[in-house]
């Protein structure tokens, strides 16, 4: 089947189900719609970790940087006019996402690329600096237009409502739909390329910083994305929402589902966000209990839930596997 | 001038000189040997010529252009490709794959083509992998088109190094000791894989090889490197009884 059809499949999956979830209790909806936020993270940081192997600490930066500015763009649209219902709310979320994700990715290429000459461990401190950079440039920025507060510093910022089941899977399955249809292409061979031998793919005629660059890029976008999305579900968005705890968060989906195997990281995003939820009712031991299922997971599957493997290997495997029965 | 001109080219690190005053020149049908006691500079000439180093002195030019300074993938570009002394094939990607990657810089279809995957897309695709396919048989190696790269035999990694740089359609092709770690069947049969390679694909070929027979069976022109300095240069069989040469690689009587 062509992918545009699959795409177009889901998505009517997806729409039909968003009928159903008026129906669900509004705490199970929380959680369900953090699951679709956090694929669309783990699978944009996917492609700078997993695929290129740029090891990124900044996801978070990112993240708050398009939440910020979508909720900017959408406060300042519905204080000027625009009403936040029907057609008027989805054009308000659709400028304000596109903003974020935009602004997000022009600070992924500032920061890419002085930072993605360096390699590794020191890629990774460079971007967890510029994660708290942004965390403390937004604790410290307020403004007011027209009597209405901007940023708010470390108060926090009122965000109103906009985003739905629709949206954020609709965008989960955009990102996902990228990342696999590009990195199976032979253009997108590059970006692996680039991960497996960097002097290798230069030999190539490969240019590996431009391949780094718009890996970065592109991975920061969509995250601007998910945490314009994130901003517009939960209403109120504070800078200790976009810690570099928040990116380990990140990256530990996406080491736990296997670098480079986008259903694998789905799958982590999935039980890494329903994990914590489901450890409630151990209160005081659910960090311990988590970080023990980590390091258990880690243990027994070193090489992620999925490891390289991918949907169609594995179905080929268990079709030989009960063929051979 | 069509080939390679190595424009009296040094290359130090610091204090060493790794190749000094180096002067050479590549014809576009040659097939010629570079030879040398270990450290001798051999590897650092490969370097300077694909970019990774640029010299600290001289010129190199290819096709009548300045190569001197270019990155290595724009020197890929400009038709000079090369395999590594160290076999270099990406780990994780399947045989097809690894020759697939020298299409990624050429591909039409980019981030937005491979993305609407309309038409044009799949005729690329189909192209790229026809391409690879033919490759892949000319080099009995289309069995093991969907293996993973590494888990191929050694010879045949060494081999698959080779397919991959030409993949990139090179019109000089560097091969860095090609038959480093070959039985000496092996040996046999690449020594004449390289010459039917320069004829199949009219290319030149300079390479590296610390086997003599196998250089002196195959290239027609030697370039003899000690301390970084060319010390002779000519037919295998001048070099043979060149006294410099074996003093290079045997010392002098007292």
């Amino acid at each position: 089947m062509k992918p545009q059809f699959t795409f177009l499949l889901v998505f009517a999956a997806l729409a039909a189900l968003s009928f159903t979830m008026g129906a669900v209790d509004p705490y199970y909806l929380t959680v369900i719609i953090f699951i679709g936020i956090n694929i669309t993270m783990a699978t944009s940081l996917n492609l700078i970790n997993g695929f290129t192997g740029q090891f990124s600490l900044g996801h978070a930066g990112f993240m708050g940087v398009g939440a910020y500015i979508a909720a900017i763009i959408s406060t300042y649209l519905t204080t000027h006019g625009m009403s936040s219902d029907g057609v008027s709310g989805i054009l308000v979320l659709a400028a304000s996402l596109l903003g974020g994700g935009l602004f997000a990715a022009l600070t992924g290429l500032a920061v890419g690329i002085p930072s993605l000459r360096l390699k590794g461990d020191y890629l990774a401190i460079v971007t967890l600096g510029f994660n708290e950079i942004i965390r403390v440039i937004i604790q410290n920025v307020d403004f007011k237009i027209a009597g209405t507060h901007y940023v708010g510093g470390a108060r926090g910022f009122a965000v109103p409502q906009l985003s739905t089941f629709l949206w954020v899977y609709g965008i989960a399955l955009v990102v996902v739909y990228f990342v696999e249809n590009v990195i199976h292409s032979t253009y997108g061979r590059g970006f692996l390329a680039v991960r497996d031998d960097e002097v290798a793919a230069e030999a190539m005629g490969i240019n590996s910083t431009r391949f780094k660059v718009k890996a970065f890029v592109i991975g920061a976008f969509f995250a601007g994305i998910g945490g314009g999305l994130f901003a517009h579900y939960i209403q109120y968005i504070t800078p200790d929402n976009f810690t570099f705890l928040k990116s380990i968060e990140i990256v530990v989906m996406v080491i736990l589902g296997g670098m480079g195997s986008t259903y694998g990281v789905i799958l982590a995003a999935i039980i890494l966000t329903i994990l914590p939820e489901a450890l409630r009712e151990f209160s005081d031991y659910r960090m311990i209990i988590y970080s023990l299922l980590l390091i258990i997971l880690m243990i027994s599957r070193p090489q992620g839930l999925f490891g390289n493997a991918s949907i169609k290997k594995f179905l080929a495997k268990w079709k030989t596997g009960t063929a051979t029965n | 001038m069509m080939g390679l001109e190595i424009n009296d080219v040094t290359m130090r690190f610091g204090g060493l000189t790794a190749v000094g005053n180096l002067q050479a020149h590549i014809e576009p049908h040659d097939l010629i040997g570079l030879i040398g006691p270990n450290g001798a500079g051999k590897t650092t000439v490969f370097n300077v010529i694909t970019g990774v180093y640029s010299p600290t002195v001289g010129d190199v030019r290819f096709q009548g252009k300045s190569i001197r300074g270019m990155k290595p993938n724009e020197i890929t570009r400009c038709g000079i490709s090369r395999t590594f002394q160290n076999i270099r094939l990406f780990r994780g990607m399947t045989v097809f794959d690894n020759i697939r990657v020298s299409f990624a810089p050429r591909s039409k279809n980019r981030l937005i083509g491979s993305l609407m995957r309309l038409g044009g897309f799949y005729k690329e695709e189909k192209a790229i992998a026809a391409k690879i396919d033919e490759l892949l048989d000319f080099f009995k190696l289309g069995e093991m088109r969907d293996e993973l790269a590494t888990s191929l035999p050694y010879g045949d990694q060494r081999r698959l190094e080779i397919v991959r740089a030409l993949a990139t359609q090179p019109k000089l092709l560097l091969l860095d000791e090609p038959a480093a770690g070959m039985n000496p069947t092996e040996k046999h049969n690449l020594m004449n894989l390289i010459k039917q390679i320069r004829d199949e694909f009219n290319i030149a070929i300079l390479l590296i090889e610390h086997d003599m027979s196998l250089v002196m069976g195959v290239c027609e022109r030697i370039l003899v490197l000690d301390y970084g300095i060319k010390i002779a240069e000519g037919t295998p069989l001048e070099i043979r009884t060149d006294p410099k040469v074996i003093e290079a690689y045997l010392g002098v009587e007292e």
